[in-house]
């Protein structure tokens, strides 16, 4: 086991600094460079220089990388250009929120497209099955900031069910914290739960055809313990792989989400970040997602390696 | 399973906040559109920090909410000494501690004018040459030239007094830890969330407080906005689109107000980049926009607070009631001007708009429509709000900037930062003649009736020179809970709500 | 996971072929649509009536007006114009830099490959629409500079599939015996390889094309690679959402028409799919 795990870290090395990189990259093509758009109105070459010096622009671009990486990985992410804030600080605020929101995502995901997807697998080609086909569909062409804009305007501001903004914080009772995440955690996993649907039933479809569940049927062993035992086990694997990118997914979808419901969270930062070109805020967010999704994969594979020992190779 | 949802919504639906005072405490929540950058009165800009800042700040001298007419506050009395009026003397209220326990002196006072002098980002102290203390209350500005409108200006960011001990203690993180005399200190400030403050139990006028603490929540999204205050979330909410109002006051929960403001609606011009370089090219383009029709259509019928030709609103001294109908939409007239200026075949004028905010796209849809007419193409692009006048500021990419202006404390500011040749706003550094010496008149010049009839000859300059096609008057679209009283709208339209209070 | 599949049902058949047949109908509408905007919409999209702002659905306004009176179904049907041309830009950036991709990586194999496929994990780690918002904001922000960043995010889908085109079919006799013949490499791949992996390749895109459109959606939403007046699906959507309290049925039109899009392309990914993997 322990060499698998090894195996795993040592191949998503690569991964990570061509990652890094990428983002490391993005604020050196910006057109006329970072200085002169930060310097903005009337500046100064005086000023763009100070500036350039600040940013540490002046270095061997290997340098600069490196420097950033090795503060980035002590969580020095160094201080926004709009407030002057501690970037670290910033994110260390606004991450549980998202973790929180993208987590509970996933499980509502989960909970509802693995049963769906066995039902339609075990149930194939039936009036049920080619029901939850069509809504997953439908789930996955939604934009889930479209339905997030219905479900506030229709559960928050006529049927007062949920509040319509915002996340209640957890000082405040469990109750209204687990309300207020009610809306914006179904509306964000409507697309991931349709996509996983999809994926168990046709993991399942394939488990069911295989040989040794025929070999099963014949042996006259009980439906359940087929199903269950069985095929599900198997039929969970191409599932449990699609999590990592499912995860990326509900990351980027949370941008929008976040949007619309006014959540404060890693989303937030970086359209704000993107928005008031705010370079070192976008860098930091970004690197912290990338890395979130490196390690959400890097669990998935090692899950998988668990469940599936053919895989370990 | 079925069994188990059922429970799990009822129990969801049994603890549906119903937000009123009493659940939080005596404290006011507010939505806030935007959220400052910064805390510190010296280093920010934007007009929409202002409910923050008077929280946090007393201000050397306060002014009337109705008619700005200025009122004592730190300073209990301010004048002009000498022949040449070039003293400013304030004396300083006694007794007065800052949120931090530094007394608020005459030392104190001096520290903060001169931190706000060198953080050098507002140019409203520039004819300060020297801040003297003589005595334990006494403080004089030496000014570099008569500047009537000083006093003014001290009610404004400049005389926001900064707790000298915080500014040294913190240096350029002050921002993130404002200390100030104000009724209200900061508890915690969480970027992108909420700003809490709570009362400074200290504080020199307590009893003029009636609130425990403000928390200022950020909600960015106009629409969010809205629905906070529709669901109860937040008690007071401004700068509201004033489209959102017939559902608004149909919410038996809250009440709806339109109060004064100074805010205006313009399409700012680039003024050293043909063809906006050219009056007559400006003189058609104000023609060419059909005000009335705007401002209906962009906040609702007899919303607005009517047509602007000058940049103060109808209810200021400097107003000029007979000038107030002499530009007309005429786009064959505004056809004809621009043939004059060399213009025959129309001319394409590149703005910058920034959308989902209320000066956004719509309002340069509808000018569009109605340029046509008059051979002028607006050709338009879109840009986040901070990106957009960075651009137009900054390069030669855009004539002009759909954008508005919130106003100064006294209209002297307004016209020398607008108007000016030296002015901050002037892009293209214009220098409009007879505007400069009349400008120095006026600011020479220390009574409002003595400056009535120099604003009424400014305005004609104004109008004659069009420096900036003027659209209309934005009045303040403000929404309270019912449980809410004591407001005092004042007419810069930068709510201070310290004097809000719960009724019991 | 290989496995013969199950006959499929009669009537299950019918229904899918229906289906299909329904999606290919749709696009087909909708191109049309988009490219006789100026014949088929019933208003100029960009003209306004102020006096007739949110009017509900009548005979002259089948989808009622916008905030500034114009008219919904226009500016639907002009708004198809930019949707699909920002679908094809993206499919264009994407095969442009995904095929090469894939057929150097599968085909060169060794420590290129390894490199190749590496970089690809790193981008495809990224949120698309996260690494667009992040990309056209560095680009400038218009419609095409997202829509190529969206390209550029997607590629490593689209070069993960033609890898593995490359390498099932890379040492199979027939390629041999081009490679004895003396043709050249690019002569083979072009030839031989190419088409082999063209069918998933097909496949993948119009998945791609359903996330680019919501991936645009979303940009637009948040005011990226707007050009105003001109109506686009994702400004509608973001309009709409300003005034959804005052009118709450105007973002119906616009998000319908999206998520019906998308729901088409994916339908044709899975027609196509299964049909291909039958022929198999």
């Amino acid at each position: 086991m322990l060499r698998v795990v090894s195996r795993r870290l040592i191949a998503i090395l690569p991964t990570a600094f061509f990652g890094s990189v990428l983002i490391f990259m993005l604020v050196q093509i910006i057109p006329g460079g970072a200085a002169e758009t930060l310097a903005g109105a009337d500046a100064s070459p005086e000023l763009i220089a100070t500036i350039r010096d600040q940013l540490g622009l002046n270095r061997p671009l290997h340098v600069q990388y490196l420097s950033w990486l090795w503060d980035a990985m002590q969580g020095d992410f160094g201080h926004s250009l709009l407030d002057n804030r501690n970037i670290g600080e910033g994110i260390l605020d606004r991450l549980p929120v998202t973790i929180e929101l993208t987590s509970a995502a996933l499980v509502i995901a989960l909970l509802v497209g693995v049963p769906l997807g066995v039902t339609s697998a075990v149930r194939r080609y039936s009036a049920v099955d080619s029901a939850i086909t069509s809504v997953s569909g439908l789930g996955l062409a939604l934009p889930e900031f479209w339905l997030a804009m219905l479900a506030v305007n229709i559960f928050a501001l006529k049927l007062a069910w949920f509040p319509a903004t915002g996340i209640n914080a957890l000082e405040d009772g469990f109750w209204p914290h687990v309300q207020s995440l009610v809306m914006p955690a179904v509306t964000l996993a409507s697309g991931a739960a349709a996509a996983i649907t999809r994926f168990t039933r046709s993991g399942m479809i394939d488990a069911l055809n295989s040989t040794y569940i025929r070999t099963a049927w014949a042996l006259g062993l009980p439906a359940r313990q087929i199903f269950f035992r069985f095929a599900l086990r198997n039929a969970l694997i191409p599932v449990v792989t699609i999590v990592g990118i499912v995860a990326g997914g509900l990351l980027g979808g949370a941008v929008l989400v976040e949007d619309v419901f006014v959540i404060p969270g890693l989303g937030a930062m970086l359209v704000q970040g993107v928005l008031q070109k705010d370079y070192p805020s976008v860098q930091s967010v970004a690197l912290v997602l990338t890395v979130a999704v490196i390690s959400i994969n890097l669990a998935v594979d090692l899950t998988c390696a668990v469940l599936d020992p053919r895989t370990r190779g | 399973m079925k069994q188990l949802i059922g429970c799990i919504a009822a129990l969801l639906l049994s603890v549906v906040p119903q937000a009123n005072a009493d659940s939080r405490n005596n404290i006011l929540v507010v939505g806030m559109g935007s959220e400052p950058f910064t805390l510190d009165p010296a280093t920010g800009l934007s007009g929409f920090d202002y409910p923050n800042l008077y929280s946090l700040y007393d201000r050397l001298i306060d002014f009337d909410p109705a008619t700005m007419e200025l009122l004592p506050g730190l300073a209990t009395k301010w004048e002009f000494i000498g022949d040449d009026k070039l003293t400013l003397e304030l004396t300083i209220r006694p007794n007065v501690k800052f949120q931090d326990g530094t007394p608020m002196d005459a030392e104190a006072v001096k520290s903060s004018l001169l931190h706000f002098k060198t953080a050098n980002r507002i140019h409203d102290l520039d004819e300060v040459s020297a801040v003297d203390v003589v005595g334990a209350d006494k403080v004089r500005l030496k000014l570099t030239k008569p500047y009537s409108v000083m006093p003014a200006v001290l009610s404004d960011r400049a005389g926001m007094v900064v707790s000298p001990t915080a500014v040294q203690k913190y240096g350029t993180d002050f921002q993130r830890h404002p200390v100030g005399a104000g009724p209200f200190m900061l508890k915690q400030w969480t970027s992108g969330t909420s700003l809490e403050l709570v009362r400074f139990p200290d504080y020199w006028n307590k009893a003029r407080i009636k609130l425990a603490g403000i928390t200022y929540r950020t909600i960015l999204n106009p629409t969010s906005l809205v629905s906070a205050l529709l669901s109860g979330q937040v008690d007071h909410g401004f700068n509201i689109d004033p489209k959102n109002w017939p559902i608004l006051s149909a919410n038996p929960r809250l009440r709806v107000a339109v109060e004064p403001s100074t805010a205006y609606y313009e399409i700012a011009l680039h003024k050293a980049m043909p063809p906006t370089d050219n009056k007559l090219v400006r003189q058609a383009l104000s023609m060419a926009v059909d005000r009335g029709v705007l401002a209906d259509a962009i906040l609702g019928p007899g919303m607005s607070g009517g047509n602007a030709l000058m940049p103060i609103p109808p209810s200021w001294f400097a107003y000029s009631k007979s000038l107030e109908n002499s530009v007309r939409y005429d786009p064959a007239q505004a056809k004809k001007l621009l043939a004059q200026a060399g213009y025959p075949d129309g001319i394409t004028i590149k703005i910058c708009a920034t959308p989902l905010v209320g000066y956004g796209t719509d309002i340069t849809d509808i000018e569009r429509e109605q340029m046509k007419p008059a051979g002028i193409t607006l050709d338009v692009s879109v840009m986040p709000g901070s990106a957009c006048l960075q651009t137009f500021n900054g390069t030669t990419q855009f004539h002009a900037w759909q954008g508005a202006f919130s106003g100064r404390p006294d209209p002297f500011l307004t016209y020398q930062q607008n108007f000016g040749t030296s002015g901050q706003y002037n892009r293209g550094g214009s220098n409009f003649p007879g505007v400069d010496a009349l400008l120095d008149k006026i600011v020479a010049t220390y009574t409002r009736e003595a400056q009535k009839p120099l604003y009424e000859e400014l305005n004609r300059l104004w109008i004659d020179n069009a420096p900036f096609v003027l659209l209309f008057y934005r009045p303040q679209y403000a929404v309270y809970s019912r449980s809410l009283a004591g407001e005092l709208p004042n007419l810069q339209g930068k709510p201070n709500l310290t004097s809000l209070f719960f009724k019991p | 996971m290989a496995s013969a599949p199950l006959p499929i049902a009669p009537r299950a058949e019918s229904g899918r072929r229906f289906g299909f047949l329904l999606a290919a109908g749709f696009l087909l509408l909708l191109v049309i649509l988009a490219l006789f905007a100026s014949l088929v919409a019933p208003y100029d999209p960009i003209a306004q009536n102020l006096k007739m702002a949110f009017a509900a659905p009548s005979f002259a306004h089948p989808l009622g007006t916008d905030n500034i009176g114009r008219d919904v179904l226009s500016r639907v049907i002009w708004g198809a114009r930019p949707a699909l041309l920002g679908v094809v830009i993206t499919l264009i950036t994407t095969s442009l830099v995904g095929i090469p991709w894939g057929l150097a990586a599968g085909y060169l194999g060794g420590i290129t490959d390894l490199l190749l496929m590496r970089l690809a994990d790193a981008l495809l780690v990224f949120p698309g629409i996260i690494l667009a918002l992040v990309l056209t904001t560095v680009l400038g922000p218009s419609l095409q500079s997202s829509m190529i960043a969206l390209g550029i995010v997607y590629s490593p889908v689209l070069a993960r599939v033609v890898r593995s085109g490359v390498l099932s079919v890379r040492d199979r006799e027939y390629i041999t015996v081009t490679r004895l013949y003396g043709y050249s490499a690019l002569y083979r791949m072009w030839h031989h390889v190419l088409p082999n992996a063209l069918a998933p390749c097909v496949v993948q895109l119009t998945l791609i094309a359903g996330m680019s459109l919501l991936a645009q959606t979303g940009l637009g939403f948040l005011g990226v690679g707007l050009k105003p007046p001109f109506p686009s699906w994702g400004g509608s959507l973001s309009e709409s959402f300003r005034y959804i309290v005052i009118n709450p049925s105007a973002s119906f039109a616009p998000g319908l028409t999206v998520a019906l899009t998308v729901l088409a392309l994916y339908r044709i990914g899975d027609e196509l799919r299964d049909r291909l993997s039958l022929r198999h």
